[in-house]
């Protein structure tokens, strides 16, 4: 280590849903100059923390955004809030758990809704687990135990890099010390860079991982196929993995958009995890969905605690009242319900349908983020804000559920703020507006 | 049998809950009454002489009250919300949750329904002559039980889901249904005249789902029991003939699947289990 | 603002002083009660009401991971029950598992105080001071898990009773934790293979240590860190048909070290493992025996885990149980394992009177109550939301004070239960005292709490007046719903010395302190105990010890208890 230079250990990554807690950080003078332990993502992200920054508070006028002061900003912001009949909060999932409980305190104010990106995600997970529930662990579970593991409609090499070496496959535990002691099934469209590294890879056809699981179910249970193949998968095949899944002594399922996403959507959770409930009949079985962003299951947890719900909750009647398709950012811009939009470490313009986007381009917008993106571009009041886990500390949820907190590294541009303070200026200052009869 | 008549007089511009709208709460009451009721639009609320003209009256007795609703209410939820008795009708498209939790009288639509169309429905009828959204008659989230009674017509289409978690009751839809109809199902009865997309009766344990149209695959837990030359829905005969599925063995289930061997070419292949 | 109070005229019950319904003034100023304040003090009439400490639960799962698996779990429950956004009150959803802000306000109402989260995972419990952070108005404190914990097993397999002591200490400084929790000892471990553990004697596989062997040495480790409350065990076998041997048995596994006039074990919801019988056919009654032995024994407490008839959801840290009730009910379930420590289960649950086996556990908790003598170690607790919801905790008093309340709803029981319950013959009614001692000053002074559970001088301004009319108690035990109307809705609650509830409305929502201890052991101990886990952790974890760990700047309101360990 040089001169002027500090090194922080254990330092807990904010990409995605794995949370890593192992990095090592090193600064200079106020700048990220080293990582260690990281994958290409989190190294990327640290390093390049800097590009494309959002730097000062900015206004729309006369059709062009300008930039404006902090308090011209939070008023602006406050007012669009203040006349609004239905406004949409969203975004949450990358910023931490503090602020999060601000932005609900807010929505309720402002009698709004406020969802997170599970909506476009892991909501269809949610949906299931509902009518299901769900057995699952914590992931040091599966690094000790699984001797099976599955990865499913997910491809960890690309999307989680570590989630492999730290927690399945790769990873050491108690009573599994190599790989050679675990066996990998990867469940896939396509031959994916997870796909090659599994002992049984199984290609389905696009859109048939229903009709699939259903067949594994069935072949658990025991009972006969009539059909001499499913979903592009041969029976006998199936019924090969079904008895691997009954003899192994701890099995672990992974799950990503390749369910979620694909036709049946939340159904296809609903089946994944019946099976896994089935599963606990013969052995012991867990699963577990892979969260994309570092903190959407933060905001997951957060809404559930203070409203009692986890994603899309509509507070405009006084009261929290939740049903996804109803109260959900994208079918309520889609139906064109809402008529402003506070958006906090997301981009829903790059993201989201058509019809949803030109409606929420076409509403008053106030973006909150680091970065200047597709959103801030189309807002009419964006606002800076410092990254979490850089420059901000914050709780964030793993995606089992473990709590871990960020860190500060370094001091973010001078003046500006993390989301929790922009939230409460905001709401402070909403506050004083109604007070005063505007 | 007098009408009570609200015609919509500006756009709505945000969710507006209308359950107030419903023979049990306007029976009885004079227009100007009616017109100081609240409701809410958005984070506002708003009287229902803001947002509609209200003309004419509603009877007395439940059972003959006519309310007549005109104009796009398609952001409208609720409409009929848990009614017993009398007779809503739509004249254009209605919003989502039309005649929720409904245990009695009829609710007609003009145009198309939104999604959760007689959720939780106990009883009555409600008839739609387009299309209408996704879970028709489901269950709410989590409760597990569906629809417990009453019928419902979609003249056009259904989304996905119709008769979700349903108990009994009988859902016609005369043109094609969206995937997953009676899934988890316990009872009653679904007949799809048109096309399936798909996965009809998944999870099912018990009643019974007839599709006349084409349904592309049946699901690999259930099993081909028979050829049945025609079926009863309701107090119809439905022609046939039909191969006849039991299932969701993946829940033990004991529903049945009606597909109609005309549409079904591609089902062929399940004739080699006929026990000759 | 913490001024002065006068609360005049009132009918106090303060049990640990020895005050049993006398006519006083209570005065209040900064926060405690003094003996006299002055003219300016606000002042409330309290003649014809009765002035108890404000609530103390010393059992309710209200935060933390498993809870708010179950509010996601369950829509429906909170679609029932909506709280709107008021003036001087966050919206919020109820029912069995109210949302943080209702459930701070919902216990304020009741009169309560002070409550805690009995079972959290060492590696969530961030989580869990998250959720008590947001939860208004009350005092709190959680128990961290140990019965399962793979760092305590090898050091009690080992016979290193004294770095096991040292580790506790560590880790309830930690985790800023309250008291021992101990869940089916050893068997959630064995549950992390799917597997169950039935016997007190039987080995934990791969950890070669007995579930005896778990709750004796964890009491040895209680006893040397001077801990304020005893081993708080939920024991094995719970929800078995003749698990009350298992209670015996493991109440009888410590009686040797039993000393200090004080007990030294805590068996929690003792309803759930206090069943007769060898089947659900011929499930009976244990709560005589219990009681026999509570009667004899001076070691043991025990709260109730009353059950209430109707919808509930059960969530504990006893994954196996969790599984098993599934499999019994068909109803939806979600496990969680958490690695190297513990675990959790939740199902809904409906409680039906009808049912023979519902309407026994019924009948348990309250013969448990009306037998067992001593009202200073048995505690009014539903294991909410197991047996269910805190806000039927009015309806547990009036079955325990009113004979007339326990009859009416004997007769709409399941006859057979009826018949084999001894409940029908027993004419005990409690008073008012004893209901203050088992709901108020018992649990305080089974916590350590010095400070609450009393209104004698420099105690905590935690403070309930009732709308109840002391020289009126046969009229109300004959009419059981004034008495459950009046403990549902406080006519004021005082906490810290702040009016919060006036006529069953909140006024103000200030947020409580967080209670943890700190046993303080020799330096030296947890330097090396700290070097001898260090190159571990990651080895058991797949978090870093440093992140493991929770500063005490991360909760709102620290309030620490230091105690000093014989090690």
């Amino acid at each position: 280590m040089g001169f002027g230079e500090s090194t922080f250990k254990d330092v807990v990554c904010t990409v995605c849903g794995c949370c890593c807690d192992h990095l090592e950080v090193t600064v200079k003078e106020n700048t990220i100059v080293k990582v260690k332990n990281a994958c290409a993502m989190s190294t990327s992200k640290l390093l390049n923390y800097m590009n494309e920054r959002l730097m000062k508070p900015m206004i729309r006028r006369r059709g062009r955004l300008s930039g404006c002061s902090y308090s011209d900003a939070i008023d602006a912001a406050a007012k669009i809030l203040s006349k609004s009949r239905s406004p949409l909060l969203y975004g949450w999932s990358l910023t931490s758990c503090e602020a999060v409980e601000v932005g609900v305190e807010l929505a309720e104010e402002v009698g709004g809704f406020i969802d997170n990106t599970t909506s476009t995600c892991h909501g269809p997970t949610i949906l299931g687990v509902h009518e299901i529930g769900e057995s699952s662990s914590t992931l040091g579970e599966v690094r000790h135990r699984a001797d099976l593991i599955i990865y499913w409609g997910c491809n960890p090499v690309h999307a989680h890099p570590l989630h492999m070496s730290r927690y399945t496959l790769l990873s050491k535990g108690r009573f599994r010390k190599s790989r050679s002691e675990r066996t990998l099934i990867v469940v896939d469209v396509r031959r994916t860079d997870t796909a090659k590294m599994a002992d049984i890879f199984i290609q389905v056809e696009p859109n048939k991982d229903y009709e699939l699981i259903s067949a594994l179910r069935a072949a658990v249970r025991g009972d006969e196929i009539e059909q001499d193949e499913v979903g592009g998968v041969p029976t006998d095949l199936i019924e090969e993995v079904a008895e691997k899944l009954i003899s192994c002594e701890f099995g672990a399922l992974f799950f990503g958009l390749g369910l979620t996403m694909s036709p049946g959507k939340s159904e296809n959770v609903d089946a994944a995890l019946s099976l896994v409930r089935d599963l606990n009949s013969k052995t012991k079985f867990v699963i577990t969905p892979m969260r994309g962003h570092f903190n959407v299951n933060g905001a997951n947890n957060v809404m559930t605690w203070t409203t009692g719900y986890p994603y899309a909750i509509d507070f405009t009647r006084g009261f929290p009242y939740y049903n996804p398709g109803e109260t959900s950012a994208v079918d309520l811009l889609a139906r064109g319900e809402c008529d402003s939009a506070l958006i906090v470490a997301s981009d829903p313009v790059s993201n989201f349908p058509y019809r949803a986007t030109c409606n929420l381009t076409s509403m008053p917008l106030i973006t909150i983020d680091p970065h200047i993106t597709p959103t801030v571009l189309c807002s009419d009041v964006a606002i800076p804000s410092a990254l979490v886990g850089i420059e901000t500390s914050g709780t964030v949820y793993r995606m089992d559920g473990v709590p871990l907190v960020t860190r500060k590294l370094v001091e973010p541009p001078r003046n500006m703020k993390s989301d929790t303070e922009i939230l409460k200026d905001i709401l402070r200052h909403y506050r004083n507006l109604k007070r005063s009869g505007r | 049998m007098s009408a009570l008549k609200l015609t919509l007089r500006r756009t709505v511009v945000a969710p507006l809950h209308l359950e107030i709208i419903s023979p049990d709460n306007l029976s009885g009451k004079r227009w100007r009454e009616i017109g100081e009721y609240m409701v809410w639009e958005g984070n506002r609320k708003v009287k229902l002489r803001n947002l509609f003209k209200i003309e004419g009256e509603a009877d007395a007795n439940l059972q003959d009250t006519l309310i007549e609703i005109v104009g796009d209410m398609s952001r409208g939820r609720r409409i009929g919300y848990r009614m017993s008795g009398g007779v809503i009708r739509v004249r254009g498209h209605c919003g989502l949750h039309v005649g929720e939790s409904m245990r009695g009288g009829r609710i007609i639509v003009d145009g198309d329904a939104g999604p959760w169309l007689g959720a939780n429905m106990a009883g009555g009828t409600i008839e739609v002559s387009g299309n209408a959204g996704d879970y028709v008659a489901a269950a709410s989230l989590g409760t597990g039980k569906g629809m417990t009674g009453g019928s419902i017509t979609i003249k056009g289409n259904s989304g996905s889901q119709a008769g979700a978690w349903m108990y009994s009751g009988l859902i016609r839809i005369l043109g094609s249904s969206g995937m997953f109809p009676g899934v988890h199902m316990r009872g009653g009865t679904i007949h799809i005249a048109g096309e399936c997309s798909g996965r009809a009766g998944a999870n099912m344990r018990g009643g019974k789902i007839v599709v006349s149209g084409k349904l592309p695959t049946v699901l690999p837990s259930f099993t081909f029991e028979d050829i049945r030359s025609q079926t009863r829905v309701d107090k119809d005969n439905v022609e046939g003939p039909f191969y006849v599925f039991s299932g969701d063995n993946n829940e033990d289930g004991d529903g049945r699947l009606f597909i109609k061997i005309a549409s079904n070419p591609q089902l062929k292949w399940c004739e080699k289990f006929l026990e000759v | 603002m913490r001024g002065e109070i006068a609360i005049l005229n009132g009918t106090v019950f303060d049990p640990a002083n020895r005050i049993f319904g006398e006519r006083m003034d209570i005065f209040v100023k900064d926060g405690k009660i003094v003996s006299s304040v002055s003219s300016k003090a606000q002042r409330i009439d309290a003649s014809g009401r009765v002035v108890m400490p404000g609530g103390v639960d010393i059992h309710s799962h209200i935060a933390g991971s498993k809870v708010n698996s179950g509010r996601l779990l369950r829509p429906e429950d909170h679609r029932k029950d909506v709280e709107a956004k008021t003036s001087t009150t966050h919206s919020g959803v109820g029912y069995s598992i109210p949302s943080t802000y209702t459930t701070g306000y919902r216990y304020a109402k009741m009169g309560y105080t002070t409550v805690f989260e009995p079972a959290t995972p060492p590696l969530k419990t961030r989580h869990t001071h998250e959720e008590l952070d947001s939860t208004p108005i009350i005092d709190k404190g959680c128990f961290p898990l140990f019965g399962n914990n793979w760092f305590v097993m090898e050091y009690l397999r080992d016979g290193k009773v004294e770095d096991c002591a040292t580790y506790v200490a560590w880790m309830l400084k930690a985790l800023k934790g309250y008291a021992i929790k101990i869940v089916d000892p050893g068997g959630v471990e064995v549950w992390g293979w799917g597997k169950f553990l039935r016997h007190l004697d039987e080995k934990v596989t791969y950890f070669d240590v007995t579930p005896r062997e778990i709750v004796r040495g964890l009491c040895k480790v209680n006893r040397l860190l001077n801990l304020p409350h005893p081993i708080h065990v939920h024991t094995n076998n719970l929800g078995n048909p003749g698990n009350y041997t298992t209670t015996i048995e493991t109440m009888d596994s410590v009686r040797d070290m039993a000393g200090g006039g004080k007990p030294i074990i805590h068996i929690t919801h003792v309803q759930f493992t206090g069943f007769s019988g060898s089947s659900w056919l011929n499930l009976g009654s244990g709560a005589p025996e219990i009681a026999e032995y509570v009667n004899r024994h001076g070691h043991v407490s025990v709260d109730l885990g009353q059950i209430i008839f109707g919808d509930t959801t059960t969530m504990t840290a006893d994954g196996p149980f969790q599984y098993f009730l599934h499999m019994l009910t068909d109803n939806k379930w979600v496990n969680m394992d958490v690695e190297a420590e513990t675990g959790s289960g939740i199902v809904p649950f409906q409680y039906k009177r009808s049912n023979y086996v519902n309407a026994i556990q019924w009948g348990i908790g309250l013969e448990l109550a009306l037998l067992i003598e001593d009202p200073w170690r048995v505690f009014m607790t539903t294991d909410h939301p197991n047996g269910g919801p805190f806000t039927s905790y009015p309806r547990v008093i009036a079955w325990l004070m009113s004979r007339k309340a326990r009859e009416r709803t004997l007769s709409k029981i399941n006859r057979t239960a009826r018949r084999r319950l001894t409940l029908p013959s027993i004419e005990r009614e409690y008073t008012l005292e004893e209901i203050a001692t088992i709901t108020r000053a018992a649990p305080a002074r089974s916590l350590g709490l010095k400070d609450k559970g009393h209104l004698g001088l420099g105690a905590d301004a935690d403070i309930a007046i009732y709308d109840i009319n002391p020289s009126n108690m046969d009229v109300l035990t004959g009419k059981p719903s004034k008495l459950r109307r009046a403990f549902g809705q406080a006519y004021y609650t005082i906490k810290n010395g702040e009016v919060v509830v006036r006529d069953g409305k909140i006024l103000k929502t200030p947020f409580g302190r967080t209670f943890y201890v700190e046993s303080q052991t020799k330096p030296e101990m947890e330097s090396n105990l700290l070097r001898s886990i260090e190159a571990k952790f990651r080895d058991y974890y797949t978090v870093g010890l440093e992140n493991y760990q929770i500063n005490e700047s991360y909760l709102r309101n620290p309030a620490k208890i230091i105690c000093e360990a014989e090690i």
